[in-house]
């Protein structure tokens, strides 16, 4: 134990500097990105998520295509939508930063992007 | 102690639970106390009921894996590869050997990483702080293992019906290699400690005794059995997945108290080093996954060895969702003999004997309705 106390005296800290350093490896599975111009709307993702936060969302307006939401509150990071998306249209990004203080502010998007 | 023998007069109940810093989770423990000394021993669980048995019946296949590896944050492949093996049994699948392979490598790790976690628990129950932070920063490393090789460092989900759902690349595979000596470094001067140390002798040995005899009596599982000279393991008694391939041991240790059951753990992390390594070297290449969407219907039981022992899923499939599912989780096993261990001893070493069985117990509870005295349902 004594060897160990001495050694750790000149050794760099086991913990990384947060804020300042990141280590995120590679194939991190963060917040899942949809990308509409690959998307054919087959609504597999939907189906094949097990928490339902990945939803489609019906067009407003006639002639729109309406859209693929993923409500960060439920998803798991599970990946079953990316790896059922035939077309690849969902993507899977490092992003983990995705904690907010209230849920309006998750709505507001805008307000995170300014702090 | 008998009933008869008992000073009941002057006995008082030291309640534990279902808050208590003591617990990571919520459980009720009853103690009677007279003086330092141990009477008599109570326990109720079903605080922390989940319901995750019902909620599977409504998901699908692919989705239960998922589901299911919530049912236990530390050791949750092993939940998950028990159903995967289970519908693969039924619908007769040959998985593909390379998932077989990456399966097996998480689900040691994780053995790893659940007993370093446990080590440091159990050191932090006997005021050995030291060994607590040393063992939880070693554990960091199996984490980081963990992200690079499926994405999350504790959700891993590598256990699918069909294989594994992360393939393994050589470069991760290199820098798990690379990261086991490490480990095993630790594992041995970790024995090291806990052979020789005086003062965590007098905390652990001769503590929480459990004979061979009542050991079999009550049927433990896991490290607690084979502390108890129980030499039982699923992966010996009955091969699942690849362990035919690799030569490892089973630890069996004579001691049937709180210290042996910390150094049968610990030298159970040697042995799944070696377990890792020899997998890593012998992986097969070809695919990882088979496509799997419907299951013929049918029943079964699968049981694996988990880090706290085995355990069992009893199924019933229909044809997209599971029927019927039961988890039989080591820890259930695990808690009737407390008593027998916990009488005669001191109120100072309830802690060190609650954690030395590893308990785990929002994997354990159960309900079950009663109306008017008769079982109505089990949920
Ligand atoms: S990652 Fe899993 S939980 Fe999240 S949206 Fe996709 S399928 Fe649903
Ligand atoms: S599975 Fe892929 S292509 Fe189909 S709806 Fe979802 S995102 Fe679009």
């Amino acid at each position: 134990m004594l060897r160990e106390v001495l050694r750790s005296i000149f050794k760099k800290p086991a913990t990384s500097s947060f804020p300042f350093e990141d280590h995120v490896p590679e194939n991190h599975r963060g917040k899942i990105k949809w990308i509409p111009e690959k998307c054919i709307y087959c609504r597999l993702c939907e189906r094949s998520c097990p928490t339902g936060a990945c939803k489609f969302i019906p067009p407003k307006k006639a002639g729109e295509k309406g859209t693929i939401e993923i409500d960060i509150g439920k998803c798991v990071f599970c990946y079953e939508c990316v790896l059922a998306c035939p077309k690849d249209a969902l993507e899977g990004t490092l992003d983990y930063k995705l904690a907010y203080i209230s849920k309006s502010e998750k709505a507001d998007e805008k307000l995170r992007k300014k702090n | 102690m008998t009933d008869e023998k008992r000073d009941k007069k002057h006995e008082t109940i030291l309640p534990i639970g279902p808050f208590h810093p003591l617990l990571k989770e919520p459980e009720y423990f009853k103690v009677h106390v007279d003086g330092e000394k141990v009477t008599d021993f109570d326990f109720r669980l079903g605080f922390n009921h989940r319901g995750i048995e019902k909620i599977v019946e409504s998901k699908t296949y692919s989705m239960a894996t998922t589901l299911l590896g919530k049912v236990c944050g530390i050791c949750n492949q092993a939940h998950s590869l028990a159903f995967s093996i289970g519908v693969e049994k039924i619908n007769k699948i040959t998985v593909p050997k390379r998932g077989k392979y990456i399966r097996t490598i998480t689900f040691e790790l994780e053995r790893i990483q659940s007993h370093l976690l446990w080590l440091g628990v159990m050191a932090e129950a006997i005021g050995f702080e030291t060994v607590f932070m040393h063992s939880w920063r070693e554990r960091e490393r199996t984490n980081y293992l963990f992200e690079l090789m499926t994405g999350n460092r504790i959700a891993k989900e590598m256990s699918v019906v069909g294989g594994s759902k992360w393939d393994l690349d050589e470069k991760t595979g290199k820098k798990v290699l690379s990261e086991l000596p490490n480990l095993v470094k630790f594992a041995n001067n970790m024995e090291r400690v806990f052979t020789k140390d005086k003062l965590v002798h007098k905390r652990l040995k001769e503590v929480g005794v459990l004979s061979k005899e009542e050991a079999k009596h009550f049927d433990v599982v896991g490290p607690v059995a084979r502390a108890s000279s129980l030499d039982f393991d699923i992966r010996k008694n009955s091969p699942y997945e690849v362990y035919k391939d690799f030569e490892f041991n089973v630890i069996v240790g004579d001691g049937a108290d709180c210290l042996e059951r910390t150094l049968v753990r610990i030298r159970e992390i040697k042995e799944s080093a070696e377990i890792i390594r020899q997998c890593i070297e012998l992986l097969p290449g070809g695919e990882h996954r088979l496509k799997f969407f419907k299951s013929a219907e049918g029943k079964t039981t699968s049981r694996v060895e988990a880090p706290r022992g085995e355990n069992a899923h009893f199924m019933v499939t229909g044809e997209m969702n599971p029927v019927r599912l039961k988890i039989r989780a080591p820890t259930y096993a695990n808690i009737p003999p407390l008593k027998t261990m916990l009488l005669n001893q001191k109120i100072a070493d309830v802690p060190p004997i609650i954690i030395s069985i590893d308990p785990c117990f929002s994997c354990t509870d159960r309900i079950a309705v009663y109306k008017k005295g008769e079982l109505v349902k089990r949920v």
